[in-house]
């Protein structure tokens, strides 16, 4: 039975540029929390890197969590952690939709 | 008198008695209160015995696998496949033989683990592979039948068994382990032997010259320890799932960064432990994802310089680049890696 890393993933955007734009994000703090598809349990121990310089950013406790802060607009890799054959890429974004208020995903 | 003299001497043997059944009795207490923690520093013949077990128990697993299904000791402690296989999905990497467990200091592909019993924890709690938790591995060492270890149904192991069963069982598989593996007396041995043949004398220069094999290739075991690109044509094995802002998910299969998943910064994407060549002969396929079926290949390989696709490139090995041997060159080479 194949199982997969489920990423619940909330990012909640905190510096706003307002001379070049109204909604222009400089930087995003994201929370992820990550944990098994089926069983539900957290993954503990599961690397976050910003993909494009492998620059180790944070590791998930014991309930799954971690939270990173980054430039907006970069790609942040998650490692399922110990044998895991799984990564999961989150995509930034650079822009807010609604005013500057939280923007949450629930995968 | 004599009576009573009689009955002195049985008052003696009674005291004696109950002496000699006090002292066994504390005897017995006190052996069974500390005999656990000291037989896993001694790494005893029961410990051994309990590890051998627990090895080959393919009741430990819902997965109804043990740990010798892919360290198999007919076949080199290893499994002989490209990438290990649980019974349900093939794995990512190819299966490391235990015969040189001792070469390193730290383990699997990756060096995520520092210590062997850091490493046998790996599998164990694994969802790819055995599966366990902790409760799991407690339950199974007070019910499975091949589990009959001398403290089972001592006080200590009553009073302490839920501490005792995790750390015995840990300590019994890596105790276990190292008695599988080439102790390194006889891997020096080897090479003492390996190194006065004349006839590995090409082989032998070209390994320590033009090859370069040495450069990570060195000592007993013939390993650095240390992580390496060699610029190996990466396979899609990973499992990748993307988000967008959208929150939409596809997934898709990616490459293994390796090294680069366990540490930071761009060097050790990609990378991975250099691996022993004690009997190296013995362990194919090679490579971390078993990609080479041969030592030929493996000698193919590095001749033309590697096979490294530009998402590598940032990360290879600068030792990485076309050797020019000869056909002669690497049948030499051949013949000292099989001699190894």
């Amino acid at each position: 039975m194949a199982y997969f890393l489920m990423i619940v993933l909330f990012a909640i955007g905190l510096t706003v540029d307002t001379s070049a734009s109204a909604s222009k994000v400089q930087n995003v703090t994201t929370v992820v929390r990550v944990y098994y598809e089926g069983s539900g349990s957290p993954a503990s121990g599961a690397n976050i890197y910003n993909h494009n310089t492998n620059q180790l950013l944070a590791t998930t406790d014991a309930f799954g969590m971690a939270s990173v802060t980054t430039p907006a607009g970069i790609t942040l890799r998650v490692v399922e952690p110990g044998y895991g054959g799984e990564v999961a890429y989150i995509h930034g974004f650079d822009r807010m939709e609604d005013d500057g208020a939280m923007v949450a995903w629930t995968i | 008198m004599r009576g009573l003299y009689i009955t002195g001497i049985g008052w003696l043997k009674v005291a004696g008695l109950v002496l000699w059944v006090t002292l066994c009795l504390w005897t017995s207490y006190d052996s069974a209160a500390t005999s656990v923690p000291d037989a896993m520093e001694s790494e005893s013949e029961d410990l051994v015995e309990l590890g051998r077990r627990i090895f080959s128990d393919s009741t430990i697993s819902k997965k109804g696998i043990a740990c010798s299904n892919c360290h198999q000791p007919a076949n080199s402690l290893m499994d002989g496949l490209r990438v290990s296989f649980d019974g349900l999905r093939t794995g990512r990497r190819n299966t490391p033989s235990l015969l040189t467990v001792e070469a390193y200091s730290v383990f699997f592909w990756d060096g995520r683990a520092t210590s062997l019993r850091s490493q046998v924890e790996g599998p164990v709690f694994s969802k790819a592979e055995l599966d366990l938790d902790t409760g799991a591995v407690v339950r199974y060492m007070d019910t499975a039948s091949v589990v009959c270890n001398p403290w089972k149904g001592s006080s200590a192991w009553k009073t302490r068994e839920r501490s005792h069963a995790l750390e015995l069982f840990f300590a019994s598989l890596v105790a276990y382990v190292r008695t599988l593996g080439i102790r390194v007396d006889d891997a020096e041995q080897r090479n003492r032997r390996v190194n006065k043949d004349t006839r590995l004398s090409m082989g032998r220069t070209i390994f320590y010259g033009k090859g370069g094999c040495y450069g990570c290739h060195v000592g007993t075991w013939y390993t650095d320890n240390d992580f390496h690109n060699t610029g190996v044509y990466p396979q899609p094995t990973i499992i990748a799932s993307s988000y967008s802002r959208t929150g939409k998910m596809n997934r898709r299969l990616d490459y293994d960064n390796g090294r680069g998943d366990v540490v930071g910064g761009v060097q050790s994407l990609f990378s991975f432990r250099t691996p022993s060549l004690v009997r190296i002969a013995e362990t194919a396929p090679y490579m971390h994802d078993g990609s080479m079926p041969s030592l030929r290949s493996v000698i193919d390989f590095y001749n033309r310089g590697g096979d490294a696709i530009p998402p590598q490139k940032r990360s290879l090995s600068s030792a990485i680049r076309p050797l020019h041997l000869t056909e002669q060159e690497c049948l030499a080479l051949l013949k000292f890696l099989n001699a190894l």
